[in-house]
C-alpha cells in the first residue's frame, strides 16, 4: 500500500511545526546572525571589517589552538568510540533479565551535570586524589604525581563524560539490525568472531559513524571540562572564546572564533554526510 | 511408495519440547518424527501453530527444553550453529545487506575457508541453477522478491547442508510465481536428492510438494505421514479439516447395519467394527452423490449452490445438518435451489475419526 505523497503541505502541517521553527528562529538562528554581525562589526568605529578574522588566521598561537581542539575532538572519537561499541553490543545482544537496567545505568550519568562529573575526575586525578594517594599508599610512587591540570586529564573525563552518547547512538543503530542475519549467518558455518567481523562489524558502520560524529561535536564544543581539567593550560577553541569575551572582552574576536568552529562543524557533518552516503549506497 | 522400513531414519527429532519464558503454554509440545534421506517434510499448521519454532529448535536457534535430535546417527542436540551444517531459508530471506549477490551465496563457504577456484565454480554453478546469470554483482536490495528468494536458496545450499530447512519461502511472492518456485523447489531438492522441511500454512502446497506431512496444532503434532495417508486417513478433526474439505457427523453404532445420526436419524450404512457411544465420521463432500431419493443414504433441500465452472457445490440440509456436496461439472442434472434431493454414499466413502487427540481446536476450523 501506498500512501499518496502530497506536494503541498496542509495549513495544519505547518501549524504544526510552526512552534518548533519559531523556537528555532528565536533561540538559533537570530543569535547566529547577531553572532555573525558581531565578528564583523569592531567595537571602535562603524565600518565593518574582517579584522578579528585576519588577526585570527595570522597568528600561528591560534592555528596551534584550531589543531589541538580538533586532535582532542578525534583522540576522543577514537577512544570513546570503541569503548562504547562492545558495551552497546551487549546490550542490545543480552537475553539477560537486568539488560533494561544495565541500559538504563549506562546512560544515567546524563542524569548529572558535566561539571560535577567534571568535579569527580579532579577528586580521583588530583594530587592527593584517589589514584595518587593509592600509588603513593602501595609504594610504586614516592611523590604524588601530576596526572590533573593537562591534556591527559581532559581527555580522560571527556571520554567518560561522552561514553553514555556513544553507547546510545549505537545502541539505537544495532537495535534496528535484524538478529536473524547473525543467526544466518552462524547457520552457515560462521564462529562468532566471524559473525562479527563479516556480518556485525559491516552492518554497524552507520551507527559508529552516527557515534562517532556526536562524540566528535560534543568533544570539540565542550568548555567546562577542558577549563577545568585543564588548570589553564589546554587551550581549546571554546576555552579561548571564553576568554575573549569573560576576560579580554574582544567580543569580535570571540565571534571569529566562534563562527570558525562552528565552520569546523560544518565540514565535519558534510564530511559525514558524504561517508554515510557511500557506506548507505553499498547496502 | 519406493522406500521401506529398512532404510534407516536420517532426521530423528524425538520429544522436542519447548516454552518460551512466561509464556502460559508450549510452543512446541513433545514433538517426534523421523524422516529418511532425501524425502521432503512438509510442516502444516495455523498461524501460531509452532511451526517456526519447531524448526528453530531443529537448526539450533531456538533453545530446546528438552528432546533428542539425531542426523545421519550422529547426536546432535548440543552441537553449536555453526558445525550443525544445516541450511535454512528464512522467513525474511536474512540476506546480507552489505554483500553482493555472489559474496552472499559464497559466505558459507568463505567463513569455511573455502578459497578460489573451488568457491568460484561452485557459486558459478549455484547461479546457473537458481538462474541468477548476470546478477552476481547487484546488491541484494536492487533485487525482486523472487530472485532474494533463490538467492537464499543458493547460499542454503552452497554449504551443502546436511538438513536444507525453508520457512514459508514463497510467503512473499505473488500467486503465480508461487507455483513455479514451489515445483522447482521441489524439483531441486529430488534432483539433488536433499533431505529438506519446509514449512508452509497453505494446505495445496503442504500436499503437492511432499512425501511426508507433519501437520501441528497448538505445539503438538496431529498427525503424521505421506499426503495421501492425511487425506484418507486422517486421524482425528482437525487434520481432517486442515486437509481438503469435509464433513463431519457425529454418529452411534446401532448394528452392522445401521447407524444413528445426531441431527439427521437412522441411516441404513453399515459398518461392521462397532464402537460404543458418539463418533465423528467423515465424509469427503466429492464423495457424496446427488441423485433421487429413491435408495438414499438420507434427503435434503439444495439451501446454497456455488459454481466454480469445474464443480458445483451445494450445501444441503438433512434434519437439522448442514452437508456440502461436491458434483463435477458433467455429473449428472444440476439440482436447483430448494430442490428435495437424495445423498447417496457407501461405507467405503466415510472414515471413522479417532477424535482424541485434540478436541477443542476443530471448531474454529469448517470445511474449506
Ligand atoms: N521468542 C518468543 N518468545 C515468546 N513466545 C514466542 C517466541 N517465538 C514464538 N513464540 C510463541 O510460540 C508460538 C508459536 O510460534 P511460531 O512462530 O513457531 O508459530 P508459527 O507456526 O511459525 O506461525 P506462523 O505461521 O504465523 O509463522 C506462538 O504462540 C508464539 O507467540
Ligand atoms: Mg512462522
Amino acid at each position: 500500500m501506498k500512501v499518496p505523497v502530497r506536494k503541498q503541505p496542509s495549513w495544519f502541517q505547518v501549524l504544526l511545526i510552526l512552534p518548533g521553527v519559531a523556537a528555532l528562529v528565536v533561540t538559533f538562528l537570530f543569535p547566529l546572525l547577531w553572532l555573525a554581525r558581531t565578528s564583523i562589526q569592531p567595537t571602535t568605529g562603524h565600518t565593518l571589517s574582517l579584522h578579528a578574522y585576519a588577526r585570527l588566521f595570522e597568528d600561528s598561537f591560534y592555528w596551534w589552538v584550531i589543531g589541538r581542539t580538533i586532535f582532542i575532538g578525534l583522540l576522543c572519537v577514537v577512544i570513546t568510540v570503541p569503548m562504547a561499541f562492545p558495551v552497546a553490543l551487549f546490550l542490545a545482544r543480552s537475553q539477560s533479565r537486568w539488560r533494561g537496567t544495565l541500559t538504563a545505568l549506562a546512560i544515567a550519568p546524563l542524569l548529572t551535570s558535566t561539571v560535577i562529573r567534571t568535579y569527580g575526575w579532579m577528586v580521583i586525578l588530583g594530587r592527593h586524589g584517589l589514584i595518587n594517594t593509592t600509588l603513593v599508599w602501595a609504594g610504586i610512587l614516592a611523590q604524588p604525581t601530576r596526572l590533573d591540570n593537562g591534556p591527559f586529564a581532559t581527555v580522560v573525563a571527556l571520554v567518560e563524560i561522552l561514553l553514555p552518547y556513544g553507547i546510545i547512538s549505537i545502541l539505537s543503530h544495532l537495535s534496528r539490525l535484524d538478529t536473524e542475519l547473525e543467526q544466518a549467518a552462524s547457520l552457515l558455518g560462521a564462529r562468532r568472531l566471524q559473525v562479527f567481523w563479516r556480518v556485525l562489524l559491516p552492518l554497524s558502520v552507520p551507527g559508529l559513524m552516527t557515534a562517532s560524529l556526536l562524540v566528535f561535536v560534543l568533544a570539540i564544543s565542550s568548555l567546562v571540562t577542558p577549563q577545568l581539567m585543564g588548570g589553564g593550560r589546554v587551550f581549546v577553541l571554546a576555552t579561548e572564546i571564553f576568554n575573549q569575551t569573560t576576560i579580554a572582552l574582544d567580543w569580535p574576536f570571540a565571534g571569529a572564533l566562534s563562527i570558525t568552529l562552528l565552520g569546523f562543524f560544518g565540514i565535519f557533518v558534510a564530511l559525514y554526510q558524504r561517508i554515510l552516503q557511500r557506506v548507505e549506497s553499498q547496502s | 511408495m519406493a522406500e521401506t522400513d529398512s532404510t534407516p531414519a536420517y532426521l530423528s527429532v524425538s520429544g522436542f519440547t519447548r516454552q518460551f519464558p512466561g509464556a502460559e503454554r508450549r510452543s512446541v509440545d513433545d514433538v517426534s518424527f523421523t524422516l529418511k534421506r532425501g524425502q521432503m517434510l512438509t510442516l502444516l499448521g495455523p498461524s501460531g501453530c509452532g511451526k517456526t519454532t519447531l524448526l528453530r529448535m531443529i537448526a539450533g536457534l531456538t533453545p530446546v527444553d528438552s528432546g533428542q535430535l539425531h542426523v545421519a546417527g550422529r547426536q546432535m542436540t548440543e552441537t553449536p550453529l555453526h558445525a550443525r551444517n544445516m541450511g535454512m531459508v528464512f522467513q525474511s530471506y536474512a540476506l546480507f545487506p552489505h554483500l553482493s549477490v555472489a559474496r552472499n551465496i559464497s559466505f558459507g563457504l568463505d567463513v569455511r575457508g573455502v578459497k578460489g577456484e573451488e568457491s568460484r565454480r561452485r557459486v558459478a554453478e549455484l547461479v546457473s541453477l537458481m538462474h541468477l546469470t548476470g546478477l552476481e554483482n547487484r546488491r541484494i536490495t536492487e533485487l525482486s522478491g523472487g530472485q532474494r528468494q533463490r538467492v537464499a536458496l543458493a547460499r542454503a545450499l552452497a554449504i551443502k547442508p546436511d538438513i536444507l530447512m525453508l520457512d514459508e519461502p514463497l510467503a512473499n511472492l505473488d500467486i503465480r510465481l508461487r507455483d513455479t518456485v514451489r515445483t522447482e523447489i521441489r524439483a531441486l531438492q529430488q534432483r539433488l536428492k536433499i533431505t529438506a522441511i519446509f514449512v508452509t500454512h497453505d494446505q495445496d502446497e503442504a500436499l503437492s510438494i511432499a512425501d511426508q506431512v507433519a501437520v501441528m496444532s497448538e505445539g503438538r503434532l496431529q498427525q503424521f505421514g505421506t499426503p495421501a495417508d492425511l487425506y484418507t486417513r486422517p486421524a482425528n478433526r482437525f487434520v481432517a479439516s486442515f486437509v481438503g474439505r469435509s464433513n463431519f457427523i457425529e454418529a452411534v453404532w446401532v448394528d452392522s447395519k445401521r447407524i444413528h445420526v445426531e441431527g439427521i436419524g437412522t441411516l441404513f450404512i453399515g459398518f461392521s467394527e462397532s464402537w460404543k457411544g458418539h463418533r465423528t465420521l467423515l465424509i469427503r463432500p466429492h464423495r457424496i452423490r446427488l441423485g433421487n431419493s429413491l435408495e438414499a443414504c438420507c434427503q435434503g433441500v439444495v439451501e446454497n449452490i456455488v459454481y466454480t465452472g469445474e464443480r458445483r457445490t451445494y450445501l444441503v440440509r438433512v434434519g437439522y445438518v448442514r452437508l456440502t456436496v461436491e458434483q463435477q461439472e458433467d455429473q449428472g442434472q444440476p439440482a436447483q435451489m430448494g430442490d428435495m434431493v437424495g445423498l447417496h454414499w457407501q461405507t467405503t466413502d466415510m472414515s471413522v475419526l479417532q477424535d482424541s487427540i485434540s478436541n477443542d481446536s476443530t471448531s474454529g476450523h469448517p470445511s474449506s
